[in-house]
């Protein structure tokens, strides 16, 4: 992988900006991930540091690939997103130096920012972390099996071995906080998020299936369903926006029952031989987040007909092998593809209870790879 | 051809309606084949063929043929009109080859009425006139009273057509037959007499309600829309509702998205499609029976549409009937008419059996039992009961038919029009059938029908769309008023 770190303070980012500056924050979610200065997170943590020091962040963009020119152009243009990208002033890319020059050559118009300095080439260590192996020469630094570690590259060229710290910024605004209640207990949130954010910072957990932090809501998994007072029905807590004074309850009997009956309904669908599958064992690769509801909830069998149909298993790509069988249709893989990758390469085919992921024009996955964001390891 | 102005309209209509007319110059005599899915659906393409062919070999030249669409008494097709100047239209019913000769030798040829072929004399555009003149049009002889006069049928005359005022009178194939009847008059009027405003108030004054299902205030909808700025705004026809066809595209995101070019998946409401929806921009979607309210409103004005209905729902709602009845068919009658006047009176239930239930709203209503039967067909008291007018489909159901077969008949169509997006939905609905099927089959036990009933009562409460949240409507219902007839077949 390429191994960039980083290059500018905080105090000079700020400098190359000015409070008029309508940002949007861009990122790959490649190499530069695995160098901890780029992907989703890190573009939520600097968005939060931004916004505390008084700038407007309009908007986060992740790339799949963003070194790659035809991808990038193919995000900008992007009909969904046009808006937001004609508004943007400012582009603070968080991509290795490749990709902030292609940045810089599809948003012509736009002040487009480097943060990092792009080294060489390198691995990921179990031990040590990213690792740089083979320099560029204006490094200076010898080629060696072992590799640098980040500080130690750090040190010698004048760098930051890690993203901005959090504490550079002023402290969060108390401005924009509301007050709502959860299960009964008074929390102080930010507004505008939503309200599986407000119960994830407060270390409340709604179970959920179909919804990824950097993927948009689908809702389609009902898992997260809560009640919120004074609405008839009960809302999904992955897209519904926090107000003040809003009281939530997330877990009560009916609520537990609604979601047991789901994911039996789920294990039903299918295959899905959850009480003996490996898949969910967190010391063998992969795991499964269906199998740990279902031991979450206890659930010994489903007391629905299991469906016996069997899908033939496609192997016909060169990395992966999808089973439609262990697949429970949360459609993140097809968000990620069509939202991060920008393809549109997957979507569903067929209807109701014979509804499937396929790939191309209703082919095979042999040209497709979305398979970070499935929940089950299919 | 261009129209510039009220006067070039009132000219085609005036022009139209010349050419319409029997006179002794041109046609004395008009043949109208009544051209519906319903009538062709039940031989009226050929009885058209057979008549034109008559015509053409008698070599007379005073005979027109015309079509228009269905007349709303499906039952009764192919029904034909015939009409010979200065003598009273009559209505022929169940028209075939054979007969189709038979009245055009007696009836067109000869002048002599076939009476035992024929269902009513007058037409139904002229119900408000005959009844005025006892039962008669001035200028037209009566041939054989024996016959009823349409204005006599409770089929037509306990209806009031709004929506369907033009049923049976126009070709819908020819604008001029449109305009003949004060077509595109409220659309100038909108456009040269009124504001964006105006037209909205008058709309909320009126308090049209949407007729797809929830029965939104559609003055509201338009108001909502009508706020934020944006150089492109929408407006979609919502057509797909009826029961069945693409059944969730009638859903309005679904819709929204098919338009795009993509799957018809429904998605949250929020953003709402007033906000953002076709294409990202402000977007008004409204039920095609909704929208057909719009011009006599706008030509009439609000007064006049408040006169119809209830206190909370005004104007009228068109319901196809179907089912254990006589006359199957399309109805429009004022919201707040009872089932009993509907089932009873327009409908007429099949001898032999007695109906015990209706099933309103479509597949994904519910069962109302015949105790029920005095509520008002209105939005509020429907949904008390746990069903819904929906799109207007009205089953009736006599005591020969088993209610879980019902509930399984329509759930299996919500299971396979289920788009598979959310999962109560997508199992929820295979796994209703599934303990359907076991319970039908005799197999079932006690334990399956609450098995049943708590899966039912999820896929209500945790569905996405209005599609999930109803297909448990016809279960649930049938629970609720005829569980006897499950415990009666388990074990």
């Amino acid at each position: 992988m390429i191994i960039s770190l980083r290059d500018i303070s905080y105090e000079e980012l700020k400098n190359k900006l000015s409070k008029d500056d309508k940002i949007l924050l861009w990122s790959c979610n490649t190499c530069i991930k695995f160098c901890g200065v780029g992907g989703y997170d890190k573009m939520v943590l600097l968005e939060k540091m931004l916004t505390a020091d008084g700038y407007t962040v309009i908007g986060k963009e992740l790339v799949s690939i963003a070194c790659l020119y035809s991808l990038t152009e193919q995000h900008q243009q992007d009909p969904n997103k046009k808006e937001l990208f004609d508004e943007a002033t400012a582009v603070i890319s968080l991509t290795c130096e490749d990709g902030y020059e292609t940045a810089e050559a599809v948003f012509k118009d736009k002040k487009v920012i480097r943060v990092v300095k792009t080294l060489g080439v390198g691995n990921f260590s179990m031990d040590r972390g990213p690792i740089l192996t083979a320099p560029f020469e204006w490094t200076e630094l010898e080629q060696n099996d072992q590799g640098y570690s980040f500080p130690e590259v750090a040190e010698k060229l004048n760098l930051y071995p890690t993203f901005f710290d959090r504490n550079e910024a002023a402290p969060d605004s108390t401005d924009d906080l509301i007050r709502i209640t959860i299960n009964q207990k008074e929390y102080q949130v930010k507004k505008d998020i939503t309200i599986m954010q407000a119960c994830e910072q407060n270390g409340i957990k709604i179970p959920h299936l179909c919804h990824e932090s950097d993927l948009t809501p689908d809702a389609n998994c009902r898992l997260c369903l809560v009640k919120v007072k004074g609405e008839q029905e009960l809302a999904p807590a992955c897209a519904t926006t926090v107000k003040e004074g809003m009281e939530i309850t997330t877990e009560d009997e009916e609520l537990n029952h609604n979601r047991r009956i789901l994911l039996e309904l789920q294990m039903a669908s299918h295959e899905h031989n959850c009480l003996t599958c490996h898949k969910g064992n967190p010391c063998i690769a992969g795991s499964c987040e269906l199998q740990e509801l279902i031991r979450e909830f206890d659930i010994k069998e489903s007391r629905y007909e299991q469906n016996k149909e069997k899908y033939p298993i496609d192997n016909t790509s060169p990395v992966l092998s999808y089973d439609p069988n262990k697949c429970i249709l949360c459609g993140r893989c097809v968000r990620a593809c069509s939202e991060i990758a920008c393809q549109n390469n997957l979507g569903f085919i067929n209807r109701g209870a014979d509804t499937l992921v396929a790939a191309g024009a209703n082919k095979d996955f042999d040209q497709s790879i979305s398979l970070v964001h499935c929940a089950t390891g299919t | 051809m261009v129209v510039k102005d009220l006067e070039g309209l009132k000219k085609i209509k005036n022009q139209t309606l010349e050419i319409q007319s029997l006179d002794d110059t041109k046609n004395r005599k008009r043949i109208t084949v009544h051209m519906g899915t319903c009538g062709i659906a039940s031989g009226a393409q050929d009885v058209l063929n057979t008549f034109k062919k008559l015509v053409r070999e008698s070599k007379e030249k005073d005979i027109k043929i015309e079509t228009t669409g269905c007349m709303g008494i499906c039952s009764k097709e192919p029904l034909v009109t015939v009409e010979i100047i200065n003598q009273e239209p009559i209505i022929y019913e169940y028209v075939n080859n054979e007969k189709a000769m038979e009245i055009f030798n007696t009836h067109i040829q000869e002048g002599k009425v076939l009476s035992k072929y024929a269902f009513v004399r007058g037409k139904e555009s002229e119900i408000e006139e005959r009844v005025q003149n006892n039962g008669a049009i001035k200028g037209q002889e009566v041939l054989d009273d024996s016959i009823k006069g349409i204005e006599e049928i409770p089929f037509f005359n306990l209806q009031k057509r709004i929506v369907m005022r033009n049923r049976g009178a126009i070709d819908p194939f020819k604008i001029n037959d449109y305009i003949a009847r004060d077509g595109y008059e409220a659309a100038y009027k909108a456009l040269k007499e009124m504001d964006s405003k105006k037209i909205i108030q008058t709309i909320l004054d009126s308090g049209l309600r949407g007729r797809g299902g929830a029965g939104f205030p559609t003055g509201l909808k338009w108001k909502f829309a009508s706020q934020p700025q944006s150089e492109e705004k929408y407006i979609i026809c919502n057509a797909d509702e009826g029961d069945p066809g693409a059944f969730v595209c009638g859903e309005e995101t679904a819709l929204i998205h098919s338009i795009q070019g993509q799957r018809g998946n429904p998605r949250l409401k929020i953003p709402y499609p007033a906000e953002k929806g076709l294409f990202n921009k402000p977007t008004v979607i409204d039920n095609v029976e909704t929208l057909a309210n719009i011009a006599p409103i706008i030509l009439k004005g609000s007064d006049w549409f408040t006169k119809i209905g209830t206190d909370k729902s005004k104007g009228t709602k068109v319901f196809s009937i179907t089912g254990d009845i006589v006359n199957v068919g399309c109805i429009e009658v004022p919201i707040g008419t009872s089932i009993q006047t509907v089932i009873e009176d327009i409908a007429s239930p099949m001898e032999g059996a007695k109906i015990k239930a209706v099933q309103l709203g479509g597949p994904s209503g519910g069962c109302l039992p015949v105790q029920y039967f005095d509520t008002p067909l209105d939005y509020e008291p429907l949904k008390d009961l746990g069903t819904i007018m929906g799109s207007g489909g009205m089953i009736a159901i006599n005591e020969k038919k088993s209610a879980v077969d019902i509930a399984r008949f329509f759930v299996r169509f919500c299971a396979s029009e289920s788009c598979g997006k959310c999962l109560p939905c997508r199992e929820g609905t295979r796994q209703m059938v599934n303990i359907l099927d076991k319970i039908c089959s005799g197999n079932g036990t006690t334990e399956d029908i609450n098995k049943l009933e708590d899966l039912a009562l999820v896929v209500k409460k945790t569905s996405l769309c209005g599609l999930g949240k109803t297909a448990s409507n016809p279960v649930l219902s049938t629970l609720q008023y005829f569980r006897n007839e499950y415990e009666a077949i388990v074990q």
